[in-house]
């Protein structure tokens, strides 16, 4: 099966990966099996939003398998709304992505409650870091207060997915993918159990973590058929509103 | 002890050195016992013994104690002991242990311990397995690896793009180590790393199981 990566980046990293353009990436996700893959910009999550947009913007265009979020900075709300407004109707772009922790401002704050009013009118999913009990917490939290924003969790609570999971399960705009470093045993099947199949898609950070590596982790889940179709397409596919091959 | 044995059938896993918990976080006497006992009775299980350093009686005993019964890894636990490594009492440790012809792992997740451990042991004629690298410490490590020819790597947090040959690139094939701090967290995406990296076939056996007996003097993996 095909997956669609609901989790990649663009950009350099500042440990001892090759640096990859849209090609090298195709290539990686070739390797992996991976059909499409929802590409951030790590230029703009970490330092400059506008020339990152602009930089993911040129690698994805006349590029179907590479989509891109537009990263949004909550400091900055006005020029945030200029950059949903740049590239949400362009050809390429799926979804949004805040990154709370490197922004400095915490899923709940007020400056993020700000800019996810905007994110929500643009009726656009949103990719949101999402690390730990306390940002798991305030996440829930803002997808209570804006049930018409789709939101995936990335990296689905890291060390608080169980919390995330059982959330998830009733609260119908939230998605989790479950892309880490540290797998800890039995993460996406317990994962799925909880939060329920429909609610978990596949994500791997690309290139940041090898998709190879996330995707061992998936598949050492032993999910059915059923659910696999789901978490690894379709509710990706549905919820981007994706066409596939 | 069923958890690591489910996540080893699951993971296609045929052996697995494996250390008591009760060594590492209680006495370490008792663990080590409890490790040669149960790795006695189930051939898939071979014994990593472990030394708390902080305790300083009876500690180059202990070594001298499991070398004599046929032990020859140990794993150091600082970090849930909190102690350094440039400590004494766990300097004389490793003296032991290399007289005894011993494997060291040692976890190596944060930024200058590998610079640390080379300083510290990295002229000594034993062979040295760094745990638990990842990408933020990655660069270090490498760095290291090309001034150290005993250090080894455990690969479980290997999870970047081309981290294995990379490491490889310093390390060589043959000082690679599979990983997978089972049962806390899942073997199967380092396992995957070695599988689908660009390392030789004969690399990959190596770092799937063969480099760890050979270090170890243990049968092969799959005899």
């Amino acid at each position: 099966m095909r997956l669609i990566d609901v989790h990649g980046h663009y950009g350099k990293w500042p440990f001892p990966i090759r640096e990859r353009d849209a090609d090298g990436l195709l290539r990686l996700m070739d390797e992996a099996g991976i059909e499409v893959c929802l590409l951030s910009s790590a230029l703009a999550i970490v330092y400059d939003m506008r020339e990152g947009n602009r930089r993911l913007a040129e690698a994805i265009a006349g590029r179907a398998r590479l989509r891109g979020y537009v990263t949004v900075n909550a400091n900055y709300l006005g020029e945030s709304c200029e950059e949903l407004d740049r590239y949400l109707d362009m050809e390429g772009f799926v979804g949004v992505k805040i990154h709370p922790s490197y922004q400095g401002r915490s899923a709940a704050s007020a400056e993020n409650l700000g800019l996810m009013e905007q994110v929500a009118k643009r009726g656009r999913p949103l990719l949101i870091h999402t690390m730990g009990e306390g940002a798991v917490r305030e996440t829930f939290e803002v997808a209570r207060r804006f049930p018409e924003l789709s939101m995936v969790l990335g990296h689905g609570g890291g060390d608080a997915w169980e919390l995330a999971a059982r959330e998830a399960s009733g609260v119908g705009n939230v998605y989790l993918e479950f892309c880490a470093s540290h797998c800890e045993y039995g993460k996406v099947a317990e994962g799925v159990r909880l939060a329920g199949a429909e609610k978990v898609m596949f994500g791997s950070d690309l290139d940041l973590i090898s998709p190879h590596f996330v995707k061992g982790m998936y598949e050492a889940a032993g999910l059915s058929a059923e659910a696999r179709a789901l978490v690894y397409r379709a509710n990706a596919m549905r919820l981007f509103n994706l066409s596939g091959e | 002890m069923a958890a690591l044995l489910r996540a080893m059938q699951e993971n296609d896993i045929d052996r697995a050195l494996t250390c008591s918990l009760k060594g590492v976080l209680y006495d370490f006497t008792e663990g080590n016992e409890e490790t040669l006992a149960t790795c006695a009775g189930d051939r898939r299980l071979v014994p990593v013994g472990t030394i708390d350093p902080r305790r300083a009686l009876g500690c180059e005993e202990q070594v001298v104690r499991l070398a004599g019964r046929g032990c020859r890894a140990f794993r150091f636990f600082p970090n849930e002991q909190g102690w350094p490594f440039d400590f004494l009492p766990f300097l004389r440790v490793v003296a032991r242990i290399e007289e005894a012809d011993g494997v060291v792992f040692v976890p190596c997740k944060a930024s200058g311990a590998a610079t640390e451990l080379l300083r510290l042991l990295g002229g000594r004629a034993l062979a040295v397995v760094l745990c638990e690298v990842g990408y933020w410490n990655f660069a270090e490590v490498l760095a290291c690896g090309r001034e150290a020819p005993r250090f080894h790597l455990e690969t479980h947090l290997l999870d970047t793009p081309e981290a294995l040959e990379m490491a490889a690139e310093v390390y060589g094939e043959g000082r690679l180590l599979l990983g997978s701090n089972a049962p806390e967290t899942t073997p199967g995406p380092a396992i995957a790393m070695v599988r689908a990296s660009r390392l030789s076939e004969p690399g990959k056996a190596g770092v799937l199981g063969g480099n760890v007996a050979r270090l170890l003097g243990m049968q092969n993996a799959a005899d």
